[in-house]
């Protein structure tokens, strides 16, 4: 599941996300950081489902940050898609992929959200959901 | 690509010889309901389980399709006369500008021309597809003004039906196949084969492979000035050879109109490449009639047998590097391997819709709504494909030899130095 999580100012020279995975032994894939003078916000993907997701959600809420869970980064218009497959070779991630019958459909689950898929597609189907 | 002038029995057929069947033989079939149409994979697929003379003697007419991104297509359009007329010199359809080097109100409306206030979001691809959808369009024109037309400048909407004539006339489509693109340098490129990433990261390729209605008559015996075909989801026509028409290395193109009016989106798409530009994605069917032996093995072609080159878009010059040659299949498959690496490969034009594209031409036939035409004549099979030289002066000058010399990029032996811009 990615998260996208916002900290407060005074949580940004802290070292949270850290500990929390030498607590959980959870391998957290940081997929973006941004610090700025009053905010930091990262994009992670945290590798675990069900009770051990909320419990882990639990523990940055607990550290004052926000969590919000990313279901989809992008997603791809059914009605502008005319299956060329421009998006599906440059995704890093082979989150998109094509069917038998060459339609094309996106793994959510692997996008890392590089957005790249954005502007490789020729008819502007890909979106930022 | 099938030997030319194969001896058939004890004669050498000529180009375009019906031995098989005829036109006439073909079209009657068609008017009684009983011809014999597959598209071309299927006929593929018939000839690899039950050869091909079998097949060839059973099937009348193989449609094939494609839906690609073509760049040398647009269209002509008559807006009619005001009150008071004007004749313009420039005009443009929602900011995109139409080409006026014509009579008062005709326009070429060119796919990869983009707009000025939206720039590489909006081409005259996308006017083309608004067109068709039957969206208003905004046209703002500009005139000198003259004695006969006295109106200097002009805006107004309309729609497509508010237009004479709208006709498509495409000057290259339906390339007979196409590169492949690799990236070997560090950074991502941007180009007209998508997006590349570096070192090798993924392949695009473009063309319909065993689909593709060029490559199935590659011998272009059946294909020509007249032939009808399936035009952006209506009827159009061949009208000769495209620009950059090159046969003998496999690389041939066609001409194309047909009616605007008749027409429809799904098959004509604006699109935009990121950081390259405007272009118009068309689609496009031809029925080949299996007319004699030697365009029955053209039409059996499947993808494994067609053949394109890995080229190194990485190299900004006009003779890229070959890095492999692969075959239809191989880039179908998903994955190819460039040097010692695994790089995944995307396909550029749509399988989808060119499938779609064949299967509808294929109903319209079975139908009885379409017929085939006998060109009147057919694609050349010989052409030059010449380059640009850069700083050549004009014929006639004394001095003339100094600067063509051996150097294709202008004498070393000159005082003048030109900078070759690419």
């Amino acid at each position: 599941m990615k998260l996208r999580l916002l900290y407060p100012r005074d949580k940004v020279g802290e070292a949270v996300l850290s500990r929390i995975v030498l607590e959980t032994q959870i391998l957290v894939n940081i997929l973006e950081a941004k610090v700025t003078p009053t905010t930091g916000e990262m994009v992670v993907d945290v590798p675990v489902r069900g009770t051990q997701l909320e419990e882990t959600i639990a523990l940055f809420e607990k550290a004052r940050v926000d969590v919000k869970k990313i279901l989809a980064v992008v997603r791809i218009d059914t009605d502008r898609c005319i299956s060329c497959g421009a998006c599906v070779s440059p995704c890093p991630a082979q989150a998109i992929k094509q069917n038998v019958d060459w339609s094309v459909e996106l793994e959510e689950a692997k996008c890392i959200g590089c957005l790249v898929c954005v502007d490789a597609c020729p008819v502007r189907a890909i979106v930022p959901a | 690509m099938p030997e030319l002038h194969k001896p058939v029995g004890t004669m050498i057929e000529e180009l375009g010889s019906e031995s098989l069947r005829t036109y006439e033989e073909i079209n009657e079939k068609i008017v009684r309901g009983d011809a014999v149409v597959l598209t071309a994979d299927e006929f593929v697929a018939h000839a690899a389980k039950n050869g091909l003379h079998a097949t060839a003697n059973e099937v009348d007419v193989v449609t094939t399709g494609t839906f690609g991104a073509m760049c040398s297509s647009g269209v002509f359009l008559n807006f009619g006369h005001s009150e008071p007329p004007i004749k313009m010199l420039r005009c443009w359809l929602n900011d995109v500008p139409a080409y006026k080097g014509l009579a008062a109100v005709d326009a070429y409306i060119g796919a990869a021309a983009m707009s000025e206030s939206r720039g590489f979001d909006y081409g005259g691809g996308h006017v083309i597809e608004d067109l068709v959808s039957g969206k208003e369009i905004a046209l703002r024109g500009e005139g000198y003004g003259t004695d006969c037309y006295p109106r200097k400048s002009i805006e107004t909407t309309l729609v497509l039906g508010d237009l004479n004539q709208a006709i498509l006339v495409n000057p290259r489509n339906a390339y007979q196949h196409y590169n492949a693109a690799t990236n070997s340098t560090d950074r991502i490129l941007y180009t007209y084969m998508g997006t590349l990433l570096p070192h090798f990261g993924n392949v695009t390729y473009s063309g319909a492979g065993q689909l593709s209605p060029l490559y199935k008559d590659s011998g272009f015996e059946t294909i020509g000035i007249g032939t009808k075909i399936f035009l952006g989801g209506g009827v159009g026509y061949v009208m000769g050879e495209g620009t950059q028409h090159s046969p003998q290395t496999q690389f041939g193109t066609i001409m194309v109109r047909g009616d605007l009016k008749n027409m429809n989106s799904r098959y004509l798409r604006g699109a935009s490449f990121h950081r390259y530009g405007t272009t118009l994605y068309v689609g496009l069917g031809i029925p080949i009639p299996i007319v004699n032996m030697r365009v029955a093995e053209s039409a059996a072609l499947k993808d494994e047998e067609i053949h394109t080159s890995v080229v190194d878009y990485g190299v900004p010059s006009r003779n890229r590097p070959a890095i492999r040659k692969v075959s239809y299949a191989d880039l179908k498959s998903g994955e190819i391997y460039i040097k010692d690496r695994k790089s995944r490969t995307s396909p550029l034009s749509s399988f989808k819709y060119a499938k779609e594209i064949a299967e509808t031409l294929k109903h319209w036939i079975q139908e009885r709504r379409f017929s085939l035409c006998r060109p009147t004549e057919l694609l050349p099979r010989q052409r030059e494909f010449k380059p640009l030289q850069v700083g050549r002066p004009p014929h006639g000058e004394d001095d003339a030899e100094q600067y063509f010399g051996n150097s294709s990029r202008g004498s070393s032996g000159s005082s003048r130095q030109y900078d070759d811009d690419y």
